[in-house]
C-alpha cells in the first residue's frame, strides 16, 4: 500500500500532472457538502486542505438541533470537544480528552468575526449563555482543533473557535423573534441587515440585540457538612441566617441559574473597509464555592469587542490584510460568605465585592504573497502589537452594616506591549499534495519570547482519501491575574512563564459523494501548566526568612505540573436524499495523565471524559412540513475535580452523561415570515464533577462531594418572524 | 489604485486603538481610618506605652511605625484594624516583645508567636487583620522592626 | 478585444467556452470568508456543466472555457490566474476533454461576439466586472453560454449561475431568466439543489 502511494506521487511529480486529479472524482452533492474554513491558515479553503482537522457547524444547525448556547453546539455538533460547568458558573471546554478544571475556555482562542475575544483579565471566554453572541446572526462556527499559536499566538492550545456572523445578504430585512425555555426564561431578540450602495461602493450593515432573563429552576445541591466553626464554638453558618447547622447544600433557590443580560452584535462594511462589533452586558451565578448558600452570587460581566478591517488585492500577486482592535471587559463580583478565609469575622456575613478590567488595544497586519498568481506558492507574514492593561481590587464589606472589614486587597493596575511576527508558506505542486509551513514569534515583556511553529503536509492518494500529518506546537501566557494578584496568604507570582504544548496528529479521511468518513490519532504534551502551589510549613518558612513576606503564606501560582494525552477521533457525517437528511456521528478515546513536577506520579486528568462524541440526524419532511431533528452529546464518568487530592475513598466520579435535544422547526404554512422550533432537552446525569461548597474534603457526615447540580430537562419554545 | 485611508476612517481608527472602557467601577483601594487602639484588658502588656521602654528601644521603634506614630506614614489603618481583636494585639505584643532581637531567629519566634496568639489559624477571625498589619509592616516598616 | 490563448496542460486540446466568475483567496479569518475558494468553484461549475442540457461543444467533443479578466484590476487578474490552474487540474467537464482562453474584457459586446465566435460554452466572469454584470448578462441574451459570478450579485444582475459560502458551506445560484434568455437548460436535477432567483 504504502509502496503504491510512494509510485504514485513520484509518477505525479515526475509528469508534472496529478495522476489522480482530485477534481474528477467528486460529484455534485460531495463538492456542494465540503465545508470551507478560514481559521486554519488564515485563508479561505476546504476542510480538507486545511493544515487541521475541523468542523464547521453551520447556523441552520444551530437552529434546527435546538441549541441553545455555543457550548451545547460544541458538545452536540463538534469533533473532539466537550464541556462542563465548573463552580464559577463558567463552562470549561475541552477537546481531544484533556479539559482543564475551571480554565474557562482559556485553552481555547475563541475569534468573533475576526477578533479575539478571550478577556486579557484572565484569559477566558464565556461560550454559555453569557457569550454575548445571539445566535441567530451567526452564520457558521469553525471549530480548528489543535495548536492554533502559529497564527493566532497565546490561548491557541486546545483549538481555534470561529464565530463568524452573518453577511446582510443571508440576513437582510427585519426579523424579531422570542424564545422560552418554559416557566424559567425568556429571550426577546430582534435583527436587521440591509445592503446598499455609496455611490459606486457596495456596502452593508447588519445587527442583531438580544435580551435573556433565566430565573430558574430551582436545582438541589448534595448538603455537605463543614462541622464547627473554631472561631466561634458553633457550626458554621454557610447562610446570611444567624444560627447556623454545620451544613452547606440542599433544595437551591435559583442561584445556581439566575441570569440576566442583553447582547448586541454585528458588522458594518463599505467597499474594502469592514466594522465589526460585538457588545454584552451579562450577570450570571459566579461562585458556587466560596458563597453563602441560597445567596446571590452573581457577576456582572460586560464587554466590547470593535475590529475596523482593511481588505485588498493590491496587486495579482500580493493581497493586504490590516485590522485595529479592541477587547474591552470588566466584572464585578459579588457573593456572601461567612467563614474563613472569605470572612475574617464569623459573627458576621461578609459581602465580597471583586472588580477586574482588562483592555487589548492591537493592530495587525497581513500582507500575503501569492508568487505564481495561482495558489499553489504562497507566502503569508504578519505583525501584531497589542497594548495590554489591567487593574483589579478585593473588597470584603460587613454586608449588614456595609462597613468594610478590611483594607482592599488583590490590588493591581499594570500595562504592557506584546508583539508578535509570523510567517506561513504553503506549497501545493498538485491538487494531490501540500505543505504548509509556519512559525510565530511572540514577545511578552514578562518572559523569554516563544517561538510557535507549525509543520502540514497533506497527501490525496487516492480517489476522495486524504492523508494529514502535523506537528505543532502553542502556549497560553500567563494571565495578568495569575502575575499580580496578591493577598495576605498568596504573594504575587514570581518567574512565571508560559504553559506550553507540543502536538502530533495524524488523520485519514476518505468521500463518498456526500459522506464522509475521518479517523485521526493524536499525542500531546503539555508542560508547565499554572496551578495553585501549597507551600510546606518549611517552605513557608523559609519564604519568611528570605525576607518575601512577614506571614508565612499558604499558596502561590507557580508552573506546576504537566500532562500527556494521547488517543483517537472518528467522524462519520453526510447528507442524503439530495440534503433532505442530514446525519453525523463521532467519537473521541483519549487518555490524559497530569504529573506535578518532580513527582514521578502520574494521575488521570480530573474533570476530563476517556471517552466523548455527539450524533446528530435531522429530516426535512417535504412541502409544509416540519423539520425533526435529533441530537445527543454523551461523555463517559468524569473524575471530580479533587478526586485523587481531596482524600475521598474511592475516588469519586461524576456518571456518564447524556445530553439529548429532539426539535421540530419549521414555517407556519399559513402566516409568511412566520417560523418556530421547539425543542424537549433531558440530560441523563444530574451533576458536574466540580466542587459545589466549602467541603474540600470527607468527613464523617460528609463521605462523598457534593457537585455541582445540572437542570436535567426543559422544553424551549420559540417563534421568529421576519418583514 | 487608490489606498489612501479615508479621513472619517483614520480617525475611527485612531479611537478604536485609543478607546478604552467605560471606566464605570470605582478601583479606589478601600483602607480602614485609624482610630485610637482600645485599653488592653487582662495581663496583655501594650508596649507602647510601656514608660519604661526609652523611645529608642527597637520595640518601640517598630511599634512606632506599625501605628503610624512614627513620622506619618507607617500602618496606622491596618494596626487600628487589628488592635480589634484580642488575639491579634496578643500576637503584636509577643513579636514585639521577644523577636525584634536577631534575624536568625525572628522566623520561628514569629511562628511561635503566632500559634500562641492563635492569629495562624485560618479559621481565627483575628487571621485576617494580622496578615494585613504585617503585609503593610513588611513594605513600611522592615528598617524600624529588624535590626 | 484582446484575446490570449492559454493552453492546457493536457495534450489533447479540447474546445470548451466557459463563463465562470472567480475570486481571489481571500485572505483572514474574516476578509473574503464568504467567497467560495477557487478550486472549489471550478470543481462545481465542472460538475454543474454535466447538467447543461444545450451545453455548446456537445456536438464537436470539445468544451471551450472562456476565463475574463480586466487587467488592471489586481484581484481580477488573480482570480484568472487561480481558474486557469484549477481548470488545467480538471480532466474532463461534462465528460468532454476541454480548451481553456484568457479574454480581456474591453465591452460586453465584443465579449459577447468572442462567444459567439468561439463556440463558448462557460464563461467565468471575475471579480473587477461587477459593474459589468447587467451589460454582460444583456449582450448574452441568446447566446446559450453557461455564464458563471461567484456571488450571488452577479447571479441577481442576470449571470447564469453564482455561488456563494452560507453556513461555511457552497451554495448554488440560478437565474431562472437569465437561462431563459440565453436558452440555457439545466435539468431539474441541479435546480433542486440550487436556490433559484427568477
Amino acid at each position: 500500500m504504502r509502496t503504491r502511494l510512494f509510485l504514485a506521487l513520484g509518477l505525479a511529480l515526475a509528469l508534472g500532472r496529478p495522476s489522480i486529479a482530485r477534481a474528477d472524482g467528486e460529484d455534485l452533492a460531495g463538492l456542494l457538502n465540503e465545508s470551507v474554513v478560514t481559521a486554519a491558515s488564515n485563508s479561505a479553503e476546504t476542510s480538507r486542505d486545511a493544515p487541521a482537522t475541523s468542523t464547521v457547524i453551520t447556523g441552520d444547525a444551530l437552529r434546527k438541533y435546538g441549541v441553545r448556547t455555543l457550548t451545547e453546539a460544541l458538545d452536540l455538533l463538534a469533533l473532539g470537544t466537550m464541556s462542563g460547568k465548573n463552580g464559577s458558573g463558567a463552562d470549561d471546554i475541552g477537546a481531544r480528552g484533556v479539559s482543564i478544571a475551571s480554565s474557562d475556555a482559556r485553552h481555547f482562542l475563541v475569534l468573533v468575526d475576526g477578533v479575539r475575544a478571550n478577556g486579557v483579565a484572565f484569559g477566558t471566554m464565556g461560550l454559555g449563555r453569557t457569550s454575548g453572541i445571539p445566535l441567530e446572526i451567526v452564520d457558521h462556527v469553525e471549530v480548528i482543533l489543535g495548536p492554533g499559536s502559529v497564527l493566532y499566538g497565546s490561548n491557541a492550545m486546545l483549538g481555534v473557535i470561529n464565530v463568524v456572523t452573518k453577511s446582510a445578504k443571508d440576513f437582510s430585512g427585519a426579523r424579531v423573534g422570542f424564545e422560552s425555555e418554559l416557566l424559567t426564561s425568556v429571550r426577546p431578540w430582534a435583527g436587521y441587515g440591509h445592503t446598499f450602495e455609496l455611490g459606486s461602493t457596495e456596502g452593508e450593515v447588519t445587527g442583531e440585540f438580544e435580551y435573556f432573563k433565566q430565573w430558574g429552576p430551582s436545582l438541589y445541591v448534595q448538603p455537605a457538612y463543614g462541622g464547627i466553626d473554631p472561631a466561634t464554638g458553633n457550626p458554621y453558618r454557610y447562610t446570611l441566617s444567624p444560627t447556623g447547622t454545620g451544613t452547606w447544600g440542599g433544595a437551591d433557590a435559583t442561584t445556581f441559574s439566575k441570569t440576566e443580560g442583553g447582547a448586541l452584535t454585528g458588522r458594518a462594511r463599505l467597499g474594502k473597509f469592514e466594522l465589526s462589533y460585538n457588545g454584552q452586558i451579562a450577570t450570571g451565578p459566579t461562585n458556587t464555592v466560596g458563597s453563602d448558600f441560597g445567596t446571590d452570587q452573581l457577576t456582572t460581566h460586560r464587554r466590547l469587542l470593535l475590529n475596523l478591517t482593511y481588505a485588498d488585492q493590491l496587486t495579482p500577486v500580493m493581497s493586504l490584510r490590516a485590522h485595529a482592535y479592541l477587547n474591552a471587559s470588566d466584572d464585578d463580583t459579588t457573593f456572601y460568605s461567612s467563614w474563613e478565609p472569605n470572612c475574617p469575622d464569623s459573627s458576621i456575613n461578609c459581602r465580597l465585592d471583586i472588580i477586574q478590567e482588562g483592555v487589548v488595544r492591537g493592530l495587525e497586519v497581513t500582507p500575503s504573497v501569492d508568487w505564481f498568481k495561482n495558489g499553489t506558492f504562497v507566502t503569508l507574514v504578519g505583525g501584531d502589537a497589542e497594548w495590554q492593561s489591567a487593574r483589579s481590587v478585593f473588597n470584603e464589606f460587613n454586608a449588614a452594616s456595609g462597613a468594610p472589614v478590611l483594607p482592599s486587597y488583590g490590588l493591581f493596575d499594570r500595562q504592557m506591549i506584546t508583539m508578535a511576527a509570523y510567517a506561513q508558506q504553503a506549497w501545493n505542486p498538485l491538487p494531490a499534495f501540500g505543505l504548509n509551513l509556519g512559525g510565530r514569534l511572540d514577545y511578552d515583556p514578562r518572559f523569554s519570547p516563544v517561538f510557535s511553529p507549525r509543520v502540514a503536509a497533506r497527501v490525496d492518494p487516492w480517489r476522495g482519501g486524504t492523508l494529514k500529518v502535523i506537528y505543532s506546537q502553542a502556549f497560553r501566557a500567563p494571565s495578568f491575574y495569575e502575575n499580580y494578584f496578591s493577598h495576605p496568604l498568596e504573594p504575587a507570582a514570581v518567574g512565571l512563564r508560559p504553559e506550553y504544548e507540543q502536538s502530533v496528529e495524524g488523520s485519514v479521511e476518505q468521500r463518498f459523494s456526500a459522506q464522509r468518513l475521518l479517523f485521526g490519532v493524536f499525542a500531546t504534551h503539555w508542560t508547565d501548566l499554572i496551578d495553585f502551589y501549597q507551600f510546606t510549613a518549611q517552605e513557608a518558612a523559609a519564604y519568611v526568612s528570605e525576607g518575601k513576606a512577614l506571614l508565612p503564606p499558604a499558596y502561590v501560582e507557580r508552573n506546576l505540573s504537566s500532562i500527556r494525552n494521547w488517543g483517537f477521533d472518528t467522524a462519520f457525517d453526510g447528507q442524503l436524499a439530495e440534503s433532505a437528511i442530514q446525519y453525523g456521528v463521532t467519537l473521541t478515546a483519549a487518555v490524559a495523565m497530569e504529573q506535578d513536577t518532580g513527582s514521578t506520579q502520574a494521575t488521570p486528568l480530573p474533570v476530563a471524559p476517556r471517552a466523548f462524541g455527539n450524533a446528530h440526524l435531522s429530516y426535512d419532511l417535504p412541502g409544509d412540513l416540519p423539520t425533526i431533528a435529533l441530537a445527543v452529546g454523551a461523555q463517559s464518568a468524569r473524575p471530580f475535580e479533587g478526586a485523587f487530592t481531596s482524600g475521598f475513598t474511592p475516588a469519586p466520579y461524576a456518571p456518564a452523561q447524556a445530553i439529548l435535544h429532539a426539535t421540530v422547526s419549521g414555517q407556519f404554512p399559513a402566516v409568511h415570515g412566520l417560523s418556530y422550533r421547539v425543542s424537549g432537552l433531558y440530560a441523563t446525569a444530574d451533576r458536574e464533577p466540580y466542587r459545589a461548597g466549602p467541603a474540600v474534603g470527607p468527613s464523617p457526615q460528609t463521605p462523598s462531594p457534593s457537585m455541582v447540580p445540572i437542570d436535567r430537562a426543559r422544553v424551549l419554545a420559540g417563534l421568529t418572524y421576519e418583514f | 489604485m487608490e489606498h489612501r485611508l479615508p479621513t472619517l476612517l483614520r480617525i475611527a481608527s485612531l479611537a478604536l486603538i485609543g478607546a478604552g472602557p467605560c471606566a464605570c467601577y470605582d478601583f479606589t483601594p478601600i483602607t480602614i481610618s485609624a482610630s485610637p487602639p482600645p485599653a488592653a484588658e487582662g495581663g496583655v502588656s501594650d508596649a507602647a506605652t510601656d514608660s519604661d521602654a526609652g523611645p529608642a528601644s527597637p520595640m518601640n521603634r517598630c511599634l512606632a511605625c506599625a501605628s503610624g506614630t512614627a513620622d506619618g506614614g507607617g500602618c496606622p489603618s491596618e494596626y487600628s484594624a487589628c488592635q480589634a481583636f484580642d488575639a491579634c494585639r496578643s500576637a503584636v505584643d509577643c513579636i514585639t516583645n521577644q523577636c525584634l532581637a536577631s534575624v536568625a531567629t525572628a522566623p520561628q519566634c514569629l511562628m511561635q508567636c503566632e500559634d500562641d496568639a492563635g492569629v495562624s489559624s485560618m479559621t481565627s477571625p483575628a487571621n485576617g487583620p494580622f496578615s494585613s498589619l504585617f503585609q503593610c509592616m513588611a513594605s513600611h516598616c522592615e528598617s524600624a522592626c529588624l535590626p | 478585444m484582446v484575446e490570449r490563448a492559454h493552453k492546457g496542460m493536457r495534450a489533447a486540446v479540447a474546445a470548451l467556452a466557459l463563463g465562470l466568475a472567480v475570486t481571489a483567496t481571500g485572505a483572514g479569518a474574516r476578509a473574503d470568508s464568504t467567497i467560495v475558494p477557487l478550486g472549489l468553484q471550478v470543481q462545481l461549475v465542472s460538475k454543474v456543466a454535466d447538467y447543461d442540457k444545450t451545453l455548446p461543444g456537445r456536438e464537436s467533443g470539445v468544451v471551450r472555457v472562456l476565463v475574463v479578466e480586466r487587467a488592471a484590476a489586481p484581484e481580477s487578474a488573480s482570480a484568472a490566474a487561480h481558474a486557469l490552474n484549477a481548470l488545467s487540474n480538471i480532466d474532463r467537464i461534462a465528460g468532454l476533454p476541454h480548451e481553456d482562453a484568457l479574454v480581456e474584457f474591453s465591452d460586453a459586446a465584443a465579449l459577447a461576439s468572442v462567444c459567439r465566435a468561439r463556440g463558448a460554452s462557460i464563461l467565468f466572469v471575475t471579480p473587477g466586472l461587477a459593474d459589468a454584470y447587467e451589460s454582460i448578462a444583456a449582450a448574452l441574451v441568446g447566446v446559450p453560454v453557461l455564464s458563471v459570478s461567484a456571488t450571488v450579485s452577479g447571479v441577481a444582475k442576470g449571470i447564469v449561475l453564482g455561488f456563494d459560502l452560507v453556513g461555511g458551506k457552497p451554495k448554488l445560484f440560478v437565474s431562472l431568466s437569465a437561462t431563459r434568455k440565453q436558452g440555457v437548460r439545466l435539468s431539474p436535477d441541479v435546480l433542486k439543489i440550487a436556490t433559484v432567483i427568477e
